[in-house]
């Protein structure tokens, strides 16, 4: 009896792990990617890693007040009429690019701007030591934009920060 | 260094006649044998630690250009390996220090694999969450397969960060006050499980003992800080509701010890868990102004509790933790007159009389401890 407890124990956090990836990969699996972009950089050092930490520069649509509560809030996105609009809705919403705003990890923070208060969405990509100073460098001096994947549990998973091309010049499809 | 002190301690017990030369010289030849070279050992442990840092560095440094699913694929590989090194070690007693070292660095790997699943998949959430889950996925095999003090006292306190980080983060309110209680039941939960002969071998029972009846009687002493703040109704009616995994948690314990009573004797064990479980109640759900004579009740709590102590330690033998109970005590009574009285000659006379108990205290201690020796 205890040789097979002791079985178990021992393969508990392999399986454990296995099976980690492979929920988390088989949301991935159906996930679809878009392209956002993104302002507001700010390069941390923690004892984590390297974080780079941005805002999505979506156009905002609906009523966001209730992501800033307990209650929360999910995010829709669409990108029917070019730029990524992310319209907020009720949590539990059914749509068919839904974020799952706390379940994302977005940092959610209230900003006035003169045409009225909006809210600012924050997510965070992990670089190396030896990519961050350089992909700082090229944030900085200009336009970015955030790759994304949103999985069909509604998590928004970013993958990749690129730069993108000067005003004037054709955008890559999203 | 310690040659040289055992030379001169021998040289001193020839003198004095203690010991003869012949049976000095045969010690300092066993123990010339026995010598380890601690410090050729410490040398070449810092150049392995610097060599394993070395690489972690060089990797961590170019993370983001190593593929997912490289990174998870050696991370399984990793745990796999851990893993197969505590079923082999665990296979012959000879292996002790090998499987404690392959346990060990599972619990490290599989810590280090719950990170890496929060990078790549971007899982949000509290640090709890990931100790909890630790918790949830190593207990069973550190229980079945811990062997070494080491490993005990490493999973105690993981069990206690776990919990406390819990308790810290989630709200006040409602149903969350038993789960922040679940912190406070920790030493006790730690106690019922060195009672269970299931668990490991003696010496890491003996540990998860150890730092239960630190943290116990550490906790408690802490506690009573409390009755030099004003406790409302209605943070007493929280406490409460926190106190009773913890009450349930002792009376578990003194169950599960009743039924072995072989490992501790059974006034102690009453001693331990009942003691700071009461000034532990006493100090939080009971509630009390700010104001001196709270606090010479929180004192008089306090060396109830060590007394009591001190008393069952003293009745099994326990000399180091009578003496600790009575240091307790001692500096205890020292810090109120520093505490009660505002006038220099107030607290000048509260010192001397303060000074002159804790004498008597230290010569009772001496006489406690001769009368035991003899």
């Amino acid at each position: 009896m205890k040789r097979r407890l002791f079985l178990f124990a021992l393969l508990l956090p392999l399986m454990a792990m296995l099976t980690s990836i492979a929920v988390r990969q088989s949301a991935m699996a159906d996930s679809s990617q878009w392209q956002i972009p993104i302002t507001g950089l700010d390069l941390r050092a923690p004892f984590s890693g390297r974080y780079v930490r941005f805002e999505y520069d979506w156009k905002l649509a609906g009523d966001a007040s209730p992501c800033l509560s307990s209650r929360g809030c999910d995010l829709c996105l669409d990108r029917n009429a070019g730029p990524v609009r992310a319209t907020a809705v009720a949590r539990g919403t059914a749509c068919p690019h839904r974020i799952d705003v706390p379940g994302s990890g977005l940092t959610v923070r209230p900003l006035r701007q003169r045409d009225g208060p909006t809210v600012v969405f924050s997510g965070r990509i992990f670089v190396s030591e030896a990519s961050g100073p350089l992909l700082a460098q090229q944030l900085g001096s200009g336009r970015a934009a955030a790759v994304v994947r949103l999985d069909t549990r509604g998590r928004l998973l970013p993958r990749a920060l690129v730069i993108l091309p000067a005003p004037g010049a054709p955008e890559p499809a999203g | 260094m310690a040659d040289m002190a055992l030379d001169r301690k021998l040289d001193a017990w020839v003198a004095a006649g203690l010991l003869d030369a012949s049976a000095a010289r045969r010690i300092r030849s066993y123990e010339a044998d026995a010598d380890k070279p601690l410090l050729l050992w410490a040398v070449a442990g810092l150049g392995l630690l610097a060599l394993g840092l070395g690489m972690a560095l060089l990797v961590s440094a170019n993370w983001d250009r190593i593929a997912d699913w490289v990174k998870l694929g050696v991370h399984l590989l990793l745990l796999a390996g851990c893993l197969a090194g505590v079923w082999w070690a665990g296979r012959a007693p000879d292996r002790l220090w090998t499987g404690e070292a392959a346990l060990f660095l599972t619990g490290a790997t599989l810590l280090g694999g719950q990170a890496l699943h929060a990078q790549i998949y971007q899982i949000p959430g509290p640090v709890w969450h990931m100790l909890m889950l630790w918790l949830l996925l190593m207990s069973p095999l550190v229980l079945l397969a811990g062997k070494a003090w080491l490993t005990g006292i490493g999973w105690s306190l993981m069990l206690l960060l776990g919990l406390s980080a819990m308790a810290a983060d989630i709200p006040d309110t409602g149903a969350w006050l038993p789960a922040q209680g679940l912190a406070l039941a920790a030493p006790a939960l730690l106690f019922l499980l060195s009672v269970m002969p299931w668990v490991g071998t003696s010496g890491f029972r003996q540990a998860l003992r150890a730092v239960a009846i630190l943290f116990l009687l550490a906790g408690a002493s802490l506690a009573h800080l409390a009755w030099a703040t004003a406790v409302t109704a209605a943070d007493a009616g929280q406490w409460a509701v926190r106190m009773v995994p913890a009450a349930l948690a002792c009376a578990l314990a003194l169950t599960a010890h009743r039924r072995r009573p072989g490992t501790m004797p059974a006034p102690l064990v009453r001693a331990i868990l009942i003691g700071p479980l009461l000034a532990v109640g006493l100090a939080f759900a009971i509630p009390h102004p700010d104001l001196w004579a709270s606090r010479l009740v929180g004192v008089l709590v306090y060396v109830l509790m060590w007394g009591w102590v001190a008393r069952a330690a003293s009745d099994a033998g326990w000399g180091g933790l009578f003496g600790i109970a009575i240091a307790a005590i001692a500096v205890r009574i020292f810090l109120i007159y520093v505490e009660l009285f505002g006038s220099l000659a107030a607290t000048g006379l509260g010192l001397i009389g303060g000074g002159l108990l804790l004498v008597v205290l230290a010569l009772g201690w001496r006489r406690l401890m001769r009368m035991r020796t003899r």
